[in-house]
């Protein structure tokens, strides 16, 4: 077996309405992020209330959460960009910290 | 000076933050109704049209003269109207003499004109002296820094700052800002209008631009330094906060400055806010284009005409930045305010010439006394105006000497109450509005249990819930014994479709859902190609043999496989022949609706494959078809895909080396996409086409549980959809379907009643408890809405037991039509006179035809109530097709699920049709398009008015206003949901937008509960309840005397 090789990168999961998506994922895109993967459906509670995940006749209502791994350089920006943003919706973005095997694919 | 990413990533967040309160404009091509205000629905009705008001300077409310002819023509629920004024009455303090509620009365209903305007430099005390008859008191320690904060409000804030110059200069650069930008637009968006095209356009909106304004000599010339501004940085937002700066605007202002200029040309906004949002849009694949594109080029434009302005004789010492009118407003306030009077027009025209004369002259001891005789000019002719418009109501309740005796400080109170209550004016105008077509609703619903019936109704018919539906369900019910029911035009199944003969998919479902199932729709050459994947082998087979005519177009070939095909290189001329044709004589077709398998799948890409590597053949050899075999074809296939090395045969048949033999196969590869990769996505979107069984099944069971039809089926059950006619219309759209995405809905009606057709989907549906007797036949049907005219499709698939009905079924259907021309007819005609029904429907028919009608058809206007219920609960009425109406039963959805759906979608639709409708009627010019007469199509995709403008968004004069007043009455849609209350409490709890949207008074809210027989409306927060009389109750008898 190879050897694997740790790198510990930077974790956002950032949950926003559906109806952003377009707009996060282009964000996370000039932001030179290189790849997102996106959870649909998410239900939860804010201090707005309850969101309920399962509408069949419209999608803009539920919420998602969209998975990041960058380097570490890239969460001050990306967090400064998301900020008028997060001023206006709701939402949260979490910040941990994870490793990954292939640091060839998260770094642009 | 360089952003750092964060700044950048911040700014382009700012942006569209900025640009969330602009709605987004469709094109054309798939007009969709919108709330305009849709950015503001989370704020409370009443406060966001004050928004909507201050944004998009439109007026959110009818004014008054309108208003007091409704009330005359009964349109206006007076007792409710009066009973709001005394409510607001009884909030004031009591003056003496003064009976408020008569003075509001006689304000509302007898008043034409405004009565409080707002005045800055008359004093309460001067108004009451004018009042009196008395002259003014002397001017003390009024000084100029009085007018300090009125001048910050007015002229800083999110206010631009060229709008600030222009106001206190007159230097229209706002209009020319405008018109540069407009310019812009119409170059880089053009989609296919134009000769010629601005070049460079791949490269993006800002980047395009830039090369073009760059190199522009005539703005240079004209003392436009964009170059300097442009040199600062190169991206956009560089740009942005370069120009920001400069102007001096602090950064905790950014959005909303920003939401100001984006604001300005809102239609154009909206464009771009959709197309940037429409990743699928052809022409933003290929152009792309952003919002923060579109500000960074308005700044430079702004930035560079405000220097170019103060480069200008007489201009030199202007103020240019937000800094430096600041400066002005504190330091030389005088000299301000007689400029922002003389150029924002409100100058006292007495003194306009001399004020002129000394802001030209630069001598502050005459300014001052100009300044001086001024406001006192001022405070006399306001407070004259006031005094004159006060008097005048009191003089109408008979209340003058009262209203002479009072104290100045009561009078202050007496102008505050009339102040705050036209404030508030267009509220309880629109309260009584509603309240009265509340009442005539209630009036006539009938609550009675439904009659159980003897046998099945003849014919079952479900109709889109357009309110244009209501006419003509209510005459097919008069002629027999039909029974009809409404559910969303799209019937519950979100669907792509390629037409025949087209070459992009259209979606049928509403703008809010992707679908995610393609439906074709092929040609039936003959009686035994009904098997559509055998058609569709065919078509692939017969794609250069146009002289049978392809049944699929190229186009169409290219987006199912992803061959970029558009080229005519590859088309032989007969084909664009053939095409036309196709227009004139439009041959029966059948719509593929059913899963490919594995086989047939590569049985179809095998075929399709081939066609091309012939075609690559011919077009890179010059080979004839005739010369090229299939062992030729075959190993060009397999050699392209990597399954063997080379391709011999066509080596030998045009003396190849082995270097250019695998050039070709490369190229194959590369070029025309033949490869193992690419397969595998083609694979992928052939398996978008069709549905799955277990999809059908749960398609045409939601179908059938949301309306509440899962028994009793008919021998017909016909599923129309519906569209319009007109010619030269580019509002086409609008009069379409719009839960079919401004489509028409036949295609999709035909689909369900496909699905429910198919053996194998009744056998699972009555596992379910769904039982459709095997003589229940569905047919897909089509309701023109511009001609009443109702038509039946597939009726080559009807049962032979059924052909015998099918004449009683089309008279009773002709019938129908006809008695719906003959009611509408009135509506629509110049010179009405009473005309029988046959050439009633024979007119309307003409008027459908005609190039030069602007008013083909009224659409939705006069919409105002959703009901979401039986059909018993309005049968006996006549709802003057004025409702959108969905079939609900209750006791078939325990869990309210079927109940949230039709909230999410088709009530969330016909709201935004209403909002459409109201704004588009209370200020046609700035809500809607205004005159259709003078729209000219700009890019393809919208229409301006004029020759150059902003884009229009609404809907135009003719679909709203008749003569000038209007047609369709604005007011918010009622809804009714016919169930327990809380069953209609849990499901709007559950469905977030529809919550906040009544919470917020956006939607009027009423559930009828049928078991209680008492109906609830949602007012301010809270349920009212009333009893209903059942109308099986008898009048009370009269006592004889």
């Amino acid at each position: 077996m190879t050897n694997l090789n740790f790198s510990s990168v930077k974790k956002l999961e950032i949950i926003l309405s559906g109806e952003h998506q377009a707009f996060a994922t282009e964000l996370l895109d000039k932001a030179g992020v290189t790849g997102y993967t996106i959870i649909n459906n998410v239900s939860g509670k804010g201090r707005h209330g309850f969101h309920d995940g399962h509408l069949m006749f419209n999608e803009e209502d539920v919420l998602i959460m969209i998975i990041v791994a960058v380097p570490e350089d890239l969460v001050e920006p990306i967090l400064e960009g998301l900020e008028p943003f997060y001023s206006e919706h709701t939402g949260v973005v979490f910040i941990s910290d994870i490793q990954v095997t292939r640091m060839v694919k998260f770094s642009s | 000076m360089s952003l750092s990413l964060g700044q950048k990533l911040g700014i382009r967040s700012m942006i569209y933050v900025a640009s969330e309160k602009i709605p987004f404009f469709w094109p054309m091509r798939t007009f969709i109704h919108h709330n305009p205000l849709h950015g503001m629905e989370d704020l409370p009705f009443e406060q966001a049209v004050q928004e909507g008001k201050r944004l998009l300077h439109g007026r959110v409310f009818l004014q008054r003269p309108l208003y007091q002819e409704y009330l005359e023509q009964g349109k206006v629920d007076r007792n409710y109207l009066e009973q709001q004024v005394t409510e607001y009455a009884g909030k004031r303090e009591q003056l003496p003499g003064v009976d408020m509620k008569q003075w509001l009365m006689a304000l509302l209903t007898n008043t034409e004109q405004k009565v409080i305007f707002s005045h800055r430099v008359a004093s309460v005390d001067d108004i009451h002296a004018a009042v009196k008859g008395q002259p003014l008191p002397p001017l003390e320690g009024f000084s100029a820094s009085e007018l300090v904060p009125f001048l910050r409000h007015d002229l800083l804030g999110d206010r631009p700052v060229y709008e600030a110059i222009d106001a206190l200069y007159g230097t229209e650069i706002g209009n020319e800002l405008d018109e540069l930008v407009i310019k812009s637009c119409l170059d880089f968006f053009d989609e296919g209008q134009s000769v010629w095209s601005m070049p460079g356009r791949k490269q993006g909106f800002f980047k395009s631009w830039r090369e073009v304004a760059n190199r522009n000599v005539r703005l240079y010339l004209r003392g436009m330094h964009i170059q300097d501004i442009l040199a600062v940085d190169d991206s956009p937002e560089g740009v942005i906060a370069h120009v920001m700066n400069t102007l001096g605007i602090p950064e905790e202002r950014w959005v909303h400055y920003f939401t100001r200029e984006l604001a300005k040309l809102h239609g154009w906004t909206g464009f771009i806010r959709w197309r940037w949002n429409a990743k699928n849009y052809y022409w933003s694949q290929q152009y792309p284009a952003d919002l923060i594109e579109l500000v960074a080029i308005r700044l430079t434009f702004a930035l560079a005409l405000i220097s170019e302005r103060a480069n200008e004789r007489g201009y030199k010492h202007i103020a240019t930045t937000a800094v430096a009118i600041e400066d002005a407003i504190e330091n030389n306030t005088m000299e301000t305010y007689l400029r922002y009077e003389l150029y924002s027009r409100r100058i006292v025209p007495a003194m306009a010439k001399r004020v002129e004369q000394t802001l030209a002259r630069n001598n502050p001891a005459q300014l001052e006394k100009v300044f001086n005789e001024y406001i006192q000019h001022k405070r006399q002719h306001q407070a004259k105006s006031q005094a004159d418009r006060i008097a005048v109501i009191a003089e109408r309740v008979n209340q003058q000497d009262a209203m002479q005796s009072l104290s100045t400080g009561q009078f202050s109170d007496l102008m505050d109450g009339l102040r705050m209550f036209e404030f508030c004016e267009g509220m309880f105008w629109l309260r009584a509005m509603e309240s009265d077509a509340i009442n005539k609703l209630l009036d006539g619903v009938n609550l009675s249990p439904p009659k159980p019936r003897e046998k099945r109704p003849f014919v079952q018919a479900m109709f889109c819930i357009d309110t244009r539906s209501e006419r003509i369900r209510r005459h097919l019910e008069s002629v027999g014994d039909y029974q009809t029911f409404g559910i969303a035009g799209f019937f519950g199944v979100p669907m792509s479709l390629i037409e025949l003969g087209k070459g992009s998919e259209i979606h049928l479902c509403p703008v809010l859902l992707t679908p995610k199932n393609l439906v074709l729709e092929m040609t039936v050459a003959d009686a035994e190609d009904v098997h559509a994947v055998t058609a569709l082998e065919k078509a692939m087979h017969e794609l250069k043999e146009s002289v049978f005519g392809p049944f699929v177009t190229v186009e169409a070939i290219g987006l199912l496989f992803g061959f970029d095909m558009v080229g005519k290189t590859l088309l032989p001329q007969t084909y664009n022949h053939w095409r036309k044709q196709l227009h004139k004589k439009k041959r029966s077709t059948h719509l593929m609706i059913d899963k490919l398998d594995r086989n047939q799948a590569d049985s179809i890409l095998r075929t399709v494959q081939r066609a091309v590597i012939m075609l690559a053949i011919e077009q890179d050899y010059g080979l004839e078809a005739e010369n090229i075999n299939d062992d030729m074809v075959r190993e060009l296939r397999e050699a392209a895909l990597g399954r063997q090395p080379g391709a011999p045969t066509l080596a030998n048949a045009r003396n190849l080396n082995k270097q250019q033999e695998k050039e070709f196969i490369l190229r194959l590869r590369d070029h025309y996409r033949i490869d193992a990769a690419y397969t595998q996505i083609q694979m992928e979107r052939l398996g978008r086409i069709g549905f799955s069984q277990e999809e059908q099944v749960g398609f045409v069971s939601q179908a059938l549980r949301s309306i509440g039809l899962t028994k009793d089926f008919s021998r017909f059950v016909l599923l129309f959809g519906h569209g319009s006619t007109s010619e030269n219309n580019p509002y086409e759209s609008a009069l379409d379907c719009g839960a079919c995405g401004g489509n028409h809905g036949q295609v999709s009606a035909r689909v369900l009643a496909q699905m429910a057709n198919k053996n194998e989907v009744r056998r699972k549906l009555r596992k379910q408890g769904i039982d459709i007797p095997d003589d229940a036949w569905f047919v897909g049907a089509h309701h023109n809405t511009t001609t009443d005219e109702l038509v039946l499709y597939d009726l080559d698939h009807v049962p032979s037991t059924h052909i015998f009905y099918i004449d009683r079924l089309r008279n009773g259907l002709l019938a129908a039509s006809r008695l719906c021309a003959q009611e509408r007819l009135p509506t629509l005609q110049l010179n009405p006179k009473e005309m029988d029904t046959t050439s009633a429907y024979r007119e309307i028919e003409r008027n459908a035809m005609d190039w030069s009608q602007v008013r083909p058809e009224w659409g939705l206007s006069r919409n105002a109530y959703m009901i979401i219920g039986r059909r018993g609960l309005t049968l006996d009425m006549s709802l003057d097709g004025r409702s959108f109406l969905h079939s609900y039963d209750y006791t078939l959805d325990p869990k309210q699920r079927l109940l949230e759906n039709i909230l999410t979608g088709p009530l969330v639709v016909a709201q935004w049709i209403n909002m459409e409708h109201y704004f588009s009627t209370v200020d046609n010019e700035k809500f809607g398009s205004s005159s259709k007469v003078y729209h000219n199509v700009a890019g393809r995709f919208g229409v301006m008015t004029g020759g150059l403008s902003d884009l229009r968004t609404g809907l135009p004069s003719q679909t709203v206003l008749n003569k000038g007043k209007p047609f369709h009455e604005p007011l918010r849609l009622i809804a009714v949901i016919e169930a327990p209350l809380e069953h209609a409490q849990r499901a709007v709890d559950s469905v977030v937008s529809v919550k906040t949207l009544v919470k917020n008074d956006w939607i009027r809210l009423l559930v009828i509960d049928p078991e209680k027989q008492v109906v609830y409306q949602y007012n301010n927060g809270q349920w009212d309840s009333q009893i209903l009389s059942s109308s099986d109750e008898l009048p009370l008898a009269k006592e004889s005397s």
